[in-house]
């Protein structure tokens, strides 16, 4: 693992040199080629008061990335956006932690597929270290499609809903 | 003298500490008649308050003798902004309705909800939480952090620790923390804290931190199904704790974290949090609501986030779910429950 670092850190350096514009951003660029060349599922980087940590969703078994790691998932997010009419938006998650969409267990759920949302509805309470963040869906419109089920860990915008606009 | 009228009243009662005031006092003191005094009694009697009545003698308040007034707790008050404003009440559904539903009217940060009383106190997704009149500290915070909602999640522990050390400072016990949220006593549960705010992608404007702790509860208060589970720090110091006094050191410690942690610093906190959480260097079982994860709690992450070594060696780091230290009793029936008093009882 020191070895791999030490090769990064030249990367990095390189980098840097090169583009003087966001030289964080060119070291996770750099840090994700290197996971994808070494099929790498998980990597830490720290250097001088920055730490970056990159973990791969799939087989992770819901295990949460490290606070830093949001450039994988958005990324991710951008890609499916294009394949989709601009009438149907998702409702991403803000942090990592346990999806629910009841507000207990014997509660029923806040959204239903099918179900009218309005800006302040609420649709699910994501939870990080009991702290309970509902979730509002913001536009007024149509639950199409939950793609968690109650219960499951989600990821930092991660898409937990998707909404047709009314 | 209409609205505030028994919050007055209850004010001048508790002043007597236990001594009796006549009905006469008290309608001259605050010029109304004998008849308006004792409908304002028969109030405050219904909300929850235990007024003794006693013939050529008066009234006097015996529980709670530390009611929770504004005022009250205002004299014990060191910090700069949280608490500065505080609204009580005898009976509420849940401190943290009332503090959404001020949030909704406008309200600012620091201002703090408290109840002697709430007839459905909640924990985590629902569960239920005791909380018998004028015996405990039933509160919400109202907090606008403005940070990430990735540091907002840190505000729980900040809390819990927050609240160890008000106790720590007034009552002379030292609770531990069991990650993320709880304080415990003598392996029974003392406080927890629950924080309730609505999702924003990039800035927390609103959150409600919610606290609950039993202070004078004796045994008998709690229901028998947290009987064996709950403790209060009267049950376990012999000692009465003034509530209010209580209150205002968690407020004091807990503004000293939150300013720092609002600029990210989390270090103080958490260096006194490694020394207090009981769950580090134990064996763990963490219960999420699809998979379990077995292992030994052997740190505290730098985002809080509790971190689990599974037999393989590989380090989790866990930010959801029901911690359960191995050999600590889970949902116990009735039998094993009075098994454990007894064996307890032989323990000591």
């Amino acid at each position: 693992m020191t070895a791999k670092k030490k090769v990064i850190k030249k990367r990095a350096v390189k980098a840097e040199k090169k583009k003087a514009g966001n030289p964080d951003l060119v070291v996770v660029e750099d840090i994700i080629s290197i996971m994808d060349k070494a099929g790498l599922v998980e990597i830490e980087y720290e250097r001088k008061g920055l730490f970056i940590g990159l973990r791969r969703s799939e087989g992770g078994g819901g295990v949460a990335p490290v606070a830093s790691a949001s450039v994988v998932p958005v990324a991710k997010a951008e890609s499916a956006k294009q394949e989709r009419p601009s009438n149907l938006v998702p409702i991403i998650s803000p942090m990592v932690g346990t999806f629910y969409r009841a507000p207990s267990p014997e509660a029923a759920p806040f959204a239903e597929v099918g179900g009218e949302v309005k800006p302040d509805s609420v649709v699910c309470i994501v939870e990080a270290m009991k702290l309970m963040n509902e979730i509002k869906a913001e536009v007024n419109g149509r639950i199409v499609k939950i793609f968690l089920e109650n219960g499951q860990p989600v990821e930092y915008g991660q898409e937990m809903f998707l909404v047709e606009k009314i | 003298m209409q609205k505030a009228a028994g919050e007055k009243i209850l004010e001048l009662l508790a002043a007597q500490a236990g001594a009796y005031v006549s009905g006469q006092a008290l309608a001259q003191r605050f010029k109304v008649s004998r008849t308006f005094i004792w409908k304002q009694l028969a109030k405050l009697r219904d909300a929850g308050y235990k007024i003794s009545s006693a013939r050529k003698k008066g009234y006097c308040l015996l529980r709670p003798v530390d009611p929770l007034l504004p005022r009250l707790i205002t004299e014990h008050l060191r910090t700069r902004k949280l608490g500065r404003k505080i609204v009580c009440y005898p009976l509420v559904t849940s401190t943290m309705d009332v503090a959404a539903e001020l949030i909704a009217k406008g309200e600012r940060e620091g201002t703090v909800v408290a109840a002697e009383s709430q007839l459905r106190g909640r924990g985590r997704q629902g569960r239920e939480w005791s909380s018998a009149h004028g015996m405990g500290l039933w509160l919400s915070v109202i907090l606008e952090p403005r940070v990430s909602p990735l540091l907002a999640s840190r505000l729980t522990l900040t809390a819990a620790s927050a609240m160890a050390e008000a106790v720590e400072a007034v009552c002379d016990v030292s609770p531990q923390v069991k990650w993320p949220n709880d304080l415990y006593l003598d392996g029974r549960k003392l406080a927890g804290v629950l924080t309730e705010m609505s999702g924003e992608m990039d800035i927390v404007r609103h959150l409600v931190l919610g606290m609950g702790i039993n202070v004078n509860s004796k045994a008998a208060e709690f229901p028998s199904t947290l009987r064996n589970q709950a403790t209060s720090i009267y049950m376990v110091t012999g000692r009465h704790t003034d509530r209010r006094v209580l209150l205002a050191a968690f407020l004091r410690y807990f503004e000293r974290y939150y300013s720092r942690l609002k600029k990210g610093d989390l270090q103080g906190m958490l260096a006194g949090w490694r020394q207090r959480e009981m769950t580090l260097g134990r064996k763990v079982v963490v219960k999420r609501p699809r998979q379990e994860l077995k292992g030994v709690a052997v740190n505290l992450g730098e985002d809080g986030a509790l971190i689990v070594r599974r037999r393989d060696g590989v380090e989790e780091r866990v930010y959801c779910g029901d911690v359960i230290i191995d050999g600590e009793r889970q949902t116990p029936n009735v039998k094993r429950r009075m098994s454990n008093v007894e064996s307890r009882k032989h323990g000591r």
